[in-house]
């Protein structure tokens, strides 16, 4: 999917978010619609971005980049997302990208 | 990652020579996927990294809980986070709309070979395994020359 797609999708998803929400079925067509390359090869791939769904099928017409950061370690550093909507930490335009594949456990 | 990434924060992040992503393996069945939605809920308010610490912090809560209580246990988690919307974390727990993304992305990383957890890729280097800060740092040095 372009970026042109995304980015009216994601026009799209946040005014009927602003209306009211939007149902699952809409999320899943929607694609991530913050954050900005990592320069890296993250080898976009899920059709639907993890964060964009949510944020579609949770109501929120939350920012996806933001510099609220609730943890010491991350204090006062740009947070953002990768194209297909994975969270990152750091400056977009750093050299180089760092991806950490891991779960919680 | 979590015992070198202050530093790894701290040397590179900080400064802008690097940029952290982190990508979901999904290798433990419910908890895995729990725990990676509930990353997505605190994310998508600003909040993915200090819902990252606590997760890490929290691994031996969440191995002794499963189900109804795994998924209470995350709600626990969230409401630690100031300024939160406990119920827009709620409904992504409770509705699941991140899911089928994980498991695609999962599946995607899976043809690249990331069938176990910790993996770094750092420019073109792949890591496998926990690594010391001296192994990172030199993996970084060496993309940060290329």
């Amino acid at each position: 999917m372009t970026a042109s797609i995304e980015r009216i999708l994601t026009r799209r998803a946040l005014l009927r978010l602003a209306t009211g929400g939007l149902g699952l079925a809409g999320a899943a067509r929607l694609v991530a619609c913050g954050g900005v390359t990592t320069g890296t090869a993250t080898a976009p791939s899920a059709a639907t971005s993890p964060a964009a769904a949510a944020q579609s099928g949770a109501g929120s017409a939350a920012s996806t980049a933001t510099t609220d950061v609730a943890a010491p370690p991350y204090q006062g550093i740009a947070q953002g997302r990768t194209p297909d909507g994975f969270f990152t930490l750091g400056d977009a335009a750093a050299p180089v990208a760092l991806i950490d594949y891991s779960d919680f456990l | 990652m979590l015992t070198v990434e202050p530093e790894v924060i701290e040397r590179y992040v900080r400064p802008g020579r690097v940029r952290l992503v982190f990508r979901d393996v999904l290798n433990h069945g419910e908890r895995s996927e729990r725990t990676s939605e509930a990353a997505v809920g605190a994310g998508l308010q600003g909040q993915f990294w200090a819902m990252h610490e606590i997760l890490f912090a929290e691994q031996q809560a969440v191995w002794g809980a499963s189900g109804d209580g795994l998924v209470a246990l995350l709600r626990d988690f969230a409401a630690r986070l100031p300024g939160l919307d406990q119920a827009v974390f709620a409904r992504v727990m409770r509705e699941r709309p991140a899911l089928a993304a994980l498991k695609a992305a999962d599946a995607e990383q899976r043809k690249r070979g990331i069938t176990s957890q910790p993996i770094f890729e750092i420019g073109g280097q792949r890591l496998a395994g926990v690594q010391s800060f001296d192994a990172m740092q030199r993996a970084i040095e060496t993309a940060l020359k290329a």
